[in-house]
């Protein structure tokens, strides 16, 4: 179709030169042939939208859904289907739409919950066999990170596609944060790396890798990390920033920098069961910003008929077990900081990076949690708020049951608001933000 | 429009009208329209026939009508107006107002961007395309685009198999 296009545009270029020079259009045999095409099609009566639309026109209307606008598209017509399903749209499909927030992975009932935020519902997909055995540990670019506690083995899936991409297995088989450099589409293998992150280390994997190569030990486990300016960025609960240097010599290079003093008001009140601080790193238009999130659980009780002897964690102060239950509630804090990377003073060493309060995120959203975070621009995305951080949260503290939450935090006066109808029956899992993508 | 503005005449020239130099575009259905040489230019394609020296005659496009070309140069009219003058939020209103059009003057507006090489008007009218397709079903798609089903049932049956969630 593009040759039609080029040889549409030499014909006309070809018409207006012989223009030009007084000759009739008509005597060149092939405008003639392109009219009696023209002529044709309109005996026809044959709707263009599924017959005349050039490819790269229906590329470009695709490049701008998401995952599931996609998949109806090419279900539409034979002409939409062939050109989906032949064009590679891994890189822009999974870098459109906005995230969607995996609410539960459920090995009974071997579906997926997902809330889409665009569409404000939810959705339930099969799970695939081998996600069944395996927890989900993170998700990058559209893929969860997914390893089998028991032994070990470790796949990165593609929830919407059921695409599987094999990795090295982990040891301890556990991780809580991965982070891809870019989308695993075929053309860009060569630089694809998987970064993952449990409590005592940060590692790192190419595709066909018969290991995982620590990158770093940690006095302190790391909390997130994110690749900025083609640099990996990491920071560990003792508020350190690591700064990696993966591509290029095989060896990588790293590099320590200040971080700000965590400033605090209300400063915790140091419950180490029922608060938690999390450090989170995202690059909004090219810049770094340091996120620290307070969280605070004040458990108080509610009275429930139903159930009789349970043991009460609330605050009150009693330990004997009673017929109250556990009503949790959740206070929120964000303080944001962002690197000034035009001022570094005298480069080397800790002390060259400042780092400035950020008030506010202008037109931009936040999404933190156990995805690689990430932000986006309000102006882009019908429904999202701006100035906000679209946050989740999994409180696994001794004390009390697992604890999930997902919220919109505004930043402008500190609102926490749900951010789906959550149903405690059904909604069980850890909740997870990834962004749809249709890639392999 | 990024792509185009650097080699836009200054905001100058393109304002004072009755000096600048004015070009002859001619539909396919023989209607001549004269229009600022800058407002022609928003066009990739008449751009580089300008530069070729094709700049003193008539510009004949042969696929576009005249009713088609009359809504084109409107939409290259008014972003000459808006590179000079950079509202941002005057040139989203105005876009979307231009925009909502049915789907058959949608069609050739797209076919006329593409072949015209306008990037900005073929940004627009793919977005719209995207847009009017966002949360719909394969079967209200059909509708609104006036387009006969022509999957076969086994194939359908195929994709509805492959990804049962996405129609529900």
């Amino acid at each position: 179709m593009r040759d039609h296009k080029e040889l549409g545009f030499t014909m006309v270029f070809i018409s207006v030169l012989l223009q030009y020079l007084g000759v009739s259009c008509s005597s060149f045999g092939l405008l003639e042939d392109l009219e009696k095409k023209t002529i044709k099609n309109e005996k026809n009566k044959t709707n263009p939208w599924c017959s005349e639309l050039p490819d790269d026109i229906i590329e470009l209307i695709l490049r701008r859904l998401d995952v599931l606008d996609y998949i109806r598209f090419y279900s539409v017509c034979k002409l939409w289907r062939s050109v989906a399903v032949g064009m590679d749209l891994g890189y822009s499909l999974c870098c459109r739409g906005l995230p969607w927030l995996m609410f539960t992975c459920d090995a009974k009932t071997q579906t997926y919950g997902f809330f889409s935020l665009s569409e404000s519902r939810k959705y339930y997909i099969p799970l695939p066999t081998a996600g069944g055995l395996a927890h989900c540990c993170g998700s990058s670019q559209g893929w969860l990170l997914m390893c089998n506690s028991a032994s070990g083995g470790c796949f990165l899936l593609n929830p919407f596609s059921g695409a599987e991409i094999k990795l090295p297995r982990l040891s301890p088989p556990l991780a809580y944060k991965v982070i891809l450099s870019n989308p695993p589409v075929s053309d860009n293998t060569n630089d694809f790396m998987v970064v993952a992150m449990n409590a005592t280390h940060l590692v790192f994997c190419r595709l066909g890798d018969l290991k995982w190569t620590l990158l770093h030990q940690p006095e302190s486990s790391y909390s997130d990390a994110i690749y900025h300016k083609g640099k990996l960025y990491a920071v560990n609960r003792k508020d350190e920033l690591w700064v990696f240097q993966l591509q290029g010599p095989r060896s990588p290079s790293a590099r320590k920098l200040k971080i700000p003093p965590v400033d605090l008001d209300p400063r915790p009140l140091g419950r180490s069961d029922t608060e938690m601080m999390t450090r989170y790193l995202v690059e909004p238009k090219e810049k770094l910003l340091l996120v620290y999130g307070f969280f605070h659980l004040i458990r108080t009780h509610g009275y429930d008929s139903t159930q009789t002897h349970r043991p009460c964690y609330c605050d009150c102060g009693c330990d004997s077990p009673h017929n109250f239950i556990f009503q949790p509630q959740l206070c929120v804090k964000f303080k944001i900081y962002v690197l000034d990377e035009d001022n570094i003073s005298s480069g080397s060493g800790e002390g060259g990076y400042q780092w400035n309060v950020q008030e506010s995120l202008g037109n931009q959203a936040l999404f933190l949690g156990r995805n690689t975070s990430k932000s986006l621009s309000a102006t882009e995305f019908l429904g999202l708020k701006e100035n906000c951080i679209y946050f989740t949260l999994n409180f696994y503290k001794k004390s009390f049951d697992e604890f999930h939450y997902s919220g919109i935090y505004h930043v402008e006066n500190g609102m926490v608001e749900s951010c789906f109808p959550f149903d405690p029956d059904t909604d069980m899992g850890p909740p997870i933000w990834i962004t749809p993508s249709n890639s392999i | 429009m990024a792509s185009s503005s650097s080699s836009l005449p200054s905001p100058s020239s393109s304002s004072s009208s009755s000096s600048s130099k004015k070009l002859v575009l001619r539909s396919s259905d023989e209607k001549h329209f004269e229009v600022d040489e800058a407002v022609a230019l928003q066009s990739e394609m008449i751009k580089q026939m300008v530069e070729d020296g094709f700049g003193g005659d008539v510009i004949p496009l042969l696929n576009v009508s005249s009713n088609i070309l009359s809504k084109v140069i409107d939409y290259c009219k008014k972003h000459v107006d808006f590179d000079s003058k950079k509202k941002m939020d005057d040139r989203r209103r105005w876009d979307a107002e231009y925009i909502d059009v049915g789907v058959d003057e949608l069609y050739h507006l797209i076919m006329a961007a593409n072949y015209r090489n306008i990037k900005g008007l073929l940004d627009l009218t793919c977005q719209k395309v995207a847009d009017t397709i966002k949360g719909k079903k394969p079967k209200q798609i059909r509708i609104i685009f006036n387009i006969k089903n022509d999957v076969t049932p086994e194939g359908e049956q195929k994709i509805r198999k492959e990804h049962s969630w996405a129609f529900e």
